[in-house]
């Protein structure tokens, strides 16, 4: 391999990948300059804002603090993934895009906070909830109506997503 | 250093870990990442800027394992901060808890381990008074061999611990011990130019209403860990509540014992001030306490 | 709805090029030489020379050179360009760039430089003189606000794209007009052949001015060189670093009583920090006067206000800037007279305030006592003042029992119906433009970029209303320079005191002619823009507008003895600004600004500006912190409600959060504490520094 690649094997979105790339890659530029996926958002670059959360096995982690070496056979479900993939069916119904309202930079981040907290947990409760969601900031400062839809959609007692090792 | 002129190792065992780093003194141990990538990061679309070489300890199991007897917890440094906690409040000492707990957010948590907020800089080693109050003792290993250390031998710089050639931080043993309280205070310094926070922890035994053995310590950027066995022996076998004068006079020598701080440093002195009265409110607490027990 | 502009696939742009700015690492001085190591195929470098028209850049009042070439004023300060295929061998050209600086001493705040501020502004009304001498007591304090950044996820960037003729600038902005012109000027072309395309914002909009424009200029003089598409953005470093702050005041406010504790004169002393370029006076300066007696009843007034700079980063255009800083003085100056007189805040305020040229008249549903009103009532204020004030006096010093530590503080304040936020020079004439097309679907253009409660949902509602279309048959373009009027600058303010108006008329207007039958239609209707107030109209400086909307806030808080850590328990606020139907989800908005208000209140800046040196003993920090806005974990409830306004032409409230939110909290903080702060943001660390002195 020229230069000094890395071949990264992993799961995006439940489908096998291959990639080539220098190991210092971050993983949100693999997800948003190699496969197009700008649901993740780089609003710090350090882990503090939230906005580039991703889903790495079943766990919400800072794409912008993941190098490509460590993504190696880790599966990976971004916010694409969490708005399409069947599994997550029931998640989408309890939580539609419209509760996010304001501008929508933030929405992903609190959507995959929420996605990585409930697959865990299907039964979190309302602490829970604002810890999950304490990591990602608003800049309209919308977190109110985040908390409040996230706590109705509590109140109906869904089990959402498959639960993960 | 070019972004693809880094060369990554991934170890798949211990002993292969240590005879590599022992061949490679200079590369950089990886673990979670979050203290190494916002000092690496060169902006967005762009890579890291590693150095050339790295190790990265994600894959050695050795370095992921818990195992508990009935003294001791012990636990691997490459587990995440989310992994230990999952264990539960009626497992881990409340202290620990506590200040893990108060690491981050919940996403940071995923990623940071016990090892890497060990050995980060001052500003951010939040986990060490914790560690200290309960006399936990850290595994180092190299391939030369293996020793045991307290938390206050790890010494943290600015830039984070100074260990010898080759060695790893491998695992914590956590001591099951009992203790009647478990207090753990986090402030954010946030308004004076500051990632970190003074962390405060203590413990208290009081058997039949005597003080019989009482620990506290503070951490902060501009206070290296601090703890102090001739302030903690001050009050032993004292009865509970402790008179008002008594927890005056050790307050007052607390505060002799921190010291001024750095002239012109604001933080230093809002951290200890903030420190003598945090020990103070936490006297008024072990006091509270022990007539409830009562 | 374009999309963030971080979102556009750059990848899928043939021939790209990155653009990198270099920074100044001196304070102030001027560039002796200039030397870089060979430049590979593709890379070049832009200096001050290179730029073909004006190297001064102006919005909205605020004005910064394209490049310090020769001169730097600030550390930081970009004073070179670099273009090139790849961003990583940019940045080590960067690094490798050697420059041959002639280094001048740093300018502190209030150091004379010939020709560097705004001139001063004076005003007076009355004989403050006399008042002053004829005095029962007097009262003095100075009050300061710390210049303050916001967390702007989507940062100042621009695409651009150049043809034979003309360019394109993607840009995230609020004033696509203003920055065609701009950057029009900048590149010596008529302004026809710039275009711009705003792209989608993030957060309530706040600052996306001057900065905006400079990025643009620096990716359109970029492209134009190497006559291919340029991309730049900020990095999230730079941001925090280098992003222009909000506005820094030191006011000093004298205030005169009579023997029953009525106002009877005032002295304003005010001193904007402006940084290394001063804005115009109608910018930040004179908003700030209007603001600094705080719609108080007050005979014999005297404002100074002057603007002094020194070597640091600018300061930017902000929510409120000026009035939020004055307001924040003037609420708190009025709290501590109430301390004085011994009256309960609303008593006082109540009296006080002033309505137009009246008296706020009691029960009057317009007025701001009702707000006053609402906003007591849903706090419970004056049961809980008063009980926090009796725990208070039972207390032997500061921290000691009876606990717990709180307080409650209440503040009033307005907005005029057309302050348009910022100050802009253009316009003449804003206009919206609709056409109905063939297939019954209502097409509307403006400028005005959706935000805020959403703006754009209003028009679509209103306009549907009127037309009696499905809302889903309404839609507005996005905004691209080429195809949509000029109304303005985006701004709540504008968007309901223009833009809503002339969407109105435009539909009525298409009403009419749909009578004919004929399709499709398409009709512009204009007004003339906001004028903001002349410097020199003492009666509109010291007067309240007619047409104001205003808030009452009540924010309570808990003070934690050992760490001294404050934690807001509740935040209550009432508006009165007309009726908002259509206008989206205005509640959440507004709590959303209360948020952001509450954390400029009690957040620090997580790490110094980069062009002061860092804290000795203190580590430099991470390059990035979320500056002042709150967690999670720190928000309080709050509780918003609009009062019901006999006036129902909406005016814009944007500012209101930020004029009250800051001065409740702060007089809730020395009720806590008995301790007099008088700036903000207050921290643990100011307490415990209130505490040594």
């Amino acid at each position: 391999m020229p230069g000094n690649l890395i071949k990264l094997r992993f799961r995006l979105n439940e489908v096998e990948t291959t990639l080539q790339c220098p190991p210092g890659t971050r993983l949100i530029d693999i997800l948003r300059g190699h496969f197009g996926l700008e649901g993740a958002k780089e609003g710090c670059g350090v882990g503090e804002c939230g906005s580039c959360l991703v889903l790495k096995d079943g766990q919400a982690v800072n794409a912008c603090l993941i190098p490509a070496f460590t993504v190696a056979d880790a599966e990976i479900v971004t916010v694409e993934g969490i708005r399409s993939l069947r599994s997550f069916a029931e998640l989408r119904k309890g939580l539609p895009e419209e509760v996010f309202g304001g501008c929508g930079f933030c929405a992903s981040g609190f959507l995959v906070a929420l996605a990585g907290l409930f697959v865990g947990n299907p039964e979190a409760g309302e602490p829970e909830i604002r810890e999950a969601l304490s990591g990602v900031l608003c800049g309209c400062g919308n977190y109110p109506r985040v908390v409040d839809k996230a706590l109705r959609r509590l109140s109906r007692r869904r089990k959402y997503g498959r639960k993960r090792d | 250093m070019a972004a693809n002129e880094t060369r990554v190792f991934r170890p798949k065992s211990l002993g292969g870990l240590l005879r590599l780093y022992a061949r490679n003194p200079d590369a950089m141990l990886y673990a979670g990442g979050t203290e190494i990538i916002p000092h690496h990061q060169r902006g967005s679309g762009r890579h890291l800027a590693l150095p050339e070489k790295v190790i990265y300890l994600g894959a050695v199991p050795d370095l992921a394992r818990i195992s508990r007897s009935q003294r001791f917890l012990d636990i691997g440094a490459c587990l995440s901060v989310s992994r230990i906690l999952s264990m539960g409040r009626n497992v881990l000492p409340p202290v620990l808890f506590a200040s893990l707990s108060g690491i981050g957010t919940p996403s940071i948590r995923n990623l940071v381990t016990l090892g890497g907020n060990l050995c980060a800089s001052q500003s951010r080693g939040d986990i060490r008074s914790a560690l200290s109050v309960i006399d936990a003792q850290i595994e180092l290993r190299s391939a030369a061999g293996t020793r045991w250390v307290g938390v206050a031998q790890l010494a943290p710089g600015v830039e984070g611990v100074d260990l010898s050639p080759g060695e790893v931080l491998t695992r914590v043993r956590v001591p099951l011990e009992e203790w009647d309280v478990h207090h753990f205070r986090k402030v954010p310094l946030e308004g004076l130019g500051s990632h970190g926070s003074l962390c405060f922890a203590a413990v208290a035994h009081f058997p039949k209403g005597a003080l019989d053995a009482l620990r506290l310590c503070f951490s902060a950027p501009s206070l290296p860990l601090f703890r102090s066995r001739t302030l903690e022996s001050r009050l032993k076998s004292a009865r509970l509540p402790i008179p008002a004068k008594q927890a005056e006079a050790l307050v007052a020598e607390l505060r002799v014992s921190l010291g001024p701080g750095r002239e012109a440093d604001r933080q230093s002195g809002y951290v200890r001030a903030t420190a003598v009265r945090l020990a103070r409110a936490f006297l008024a607490e072990l006091n509270a306490r022990s007539l409830e027990i009562r | 709805m374009q999309p963030f502009l971080a979102d556009i696939l750059t990848a899928e742009i043939k021939d790209l090029c990155f653009g990198h700015v270099l920074r100044s690492p001196i304070h102030r001085g001027r560039v002796r030489g200039l030397r870089l190591p060979p430049l590979p195929d593709g890379c070049f470098l832009v200096r001050g020379r290179d730029i073909p028209g004006k190297r001064t850049l102006s919005c909205g009042g605020f004005s910064h050179p394209v490049l310090g070439d020769p001169r730097v004023q600030y550390r930081g300060q970009p004073y070179a360009l670099l273009g090139g295929p790849d961003r990583d061998v940019l940045a080590d050209l960067a690094a490798a760039a050697r420059v041959d600086w002639e280094e001048q001493a740093a300018e502190e705040a209030g150091d004379s430089r010939p020709g560097s501020a705004a001139p001063a502004v004076q005003y007076r009304r009355g004989d403050p003189d006399a008042a002053f001498r004829g005095a029962f007591q007097m009262v003095e304090a100075e009050y300061e606000t710390e210049r303050r950044r916001i967390h702007d996820p989507d940062l100042a960037g621009a695409l651009v794209q150049v043809s034979e003729k003309s360019l394109t600038v993607y840009a995230s902005t609020q004033d696509p007009f203003g920055l065609r012109e701009a950057v029009a000027a900048v590149l010596k072309l008529p302004s026809r052949r710039v275009n711009v395309v705003a792209t989608r914002l993030a957060n309530p909009m706040e600052g996306k001015f001057l900065l905006s424009v400079l990025v643009a200029a620096h990716a359109a003089v970029l492209a134009t060189i190497c006559k291919k598409p340029v991309w730049l953005s900020e990095e999230p470093v730079d941001n925090h670093r280098y992003g222009f702050p909000g506005p820094g005041f030191r006011i000093r406010q004298q205030t005169a009583l009579d023997r029953e504790g009525n106002l009877v004169g005032a002295r304003i002393e005010m001193e904007l920090q402006a940084g290394a370029y001063p804005p115009a006076a109608e910018s930040v300066l004179l908003p700030a006067v209007r603001a600094s007696w705080g719609g108080y009843r007050v005979p014999n007034l005297e404002i100074k206000a002057a603007t002094v700079c020194s070597s640091r980063v600018p300061t930017g255009s902000f929510r409120a800037a000026g009035r939020a800083q004055a307001f924040f003085a003037a609420e708190l100056n009025s709290s501590r007279l109430e301390e004085i007189g011994e009256q309960d805040p609303y008593t006082w305020k109540a009296r006080n305030l002033m309505r137009g040229d009246r008296s706020a008249d009691p029960g009057s549903a317009g007025s701001p006592k009702a707000v006053l009103d609402a906003v007591v009532e849903m706090a419970n204020f004056r049961r809980k003042h008063a009980s926090f004030a009796s725990l208070k006096k039972r207390r032997q010093s500061t921290l000691d029992p009876p606990y717990p530590l709180r307080g409650i503080g209440l503040a009033v304040a307005y907005q005029d119906r057309h302050d348009p936020g910022v100050f802009t020079t253009r316009p003449n004439r804003c206009a919206v433009k609709a056409v109905l097309d063939t297939d019954k679907r209502l097409h509307l253009y403006t400028s005005l970029v959706d935000h805020g409660p959403g703006v754009h949902a209003l028009f679509v509602n209103r306009a549907a209303r009127l037309l009696e279309l499905d809302p889903a048959k309404v839609i507005v373009e996005d905004v691209d320079t080429q195809v949509v009027p000029d109304t303005g600058a985006s701004t709540l303010s504008r968007a309901l005191s223009v833009g809503l108006p002339l969407v109105e008329q435009c539909c009525q207007a298409i009403k009419m002619k749909r009578i004919k039958g004929l399709l499709p239609i398409e009709v512009r209707r204009s007004c003339r823009s906001p004028e903001p107030v002349a410097p020199e109209a003492d009666g509109a400086v010291l007067s309240v507008p007619a047409e104001a909307a205003w808030a009452a806030t009540v924010v309570e808080v808990e003070v934690d003895p050992g760490s001294l850590e404050i934690a807001m328990r509740g935040i209550w606020m009432a508006l009165l600004c007309g009726r908002l139907e259509g206008l989206g989800d205005a509640e959440a908005y507004v709590v959303g600004e209360v948020i952001r208000a509450a954390g400029w209140a009690s957040l620090a800046e997580h790490a110094p500006n980069a062009s002061q040196s860092p804290l000795p003993g203190v580590p430099e920090p991470p390059a990035w912190a979320a500056g002042s806005l709150p967690r999670l974990a720190r928000i309080p409830p709050v509780l918003v409600r609009f009062v019901e306004d006999p006036n129902p032409a909406p005016r814009g409230f944007e500012q209101l959060a930020h004029l009250s939110v800051p001065p409740a909290y702060a007089a809730a903080v020395s009720q806590a504490t008995g301790l007099y702060v008088d700036r903000i943001p207050i921290t643990p660390e100011v307490l415990q520094e209130c505490l040594e002195t």
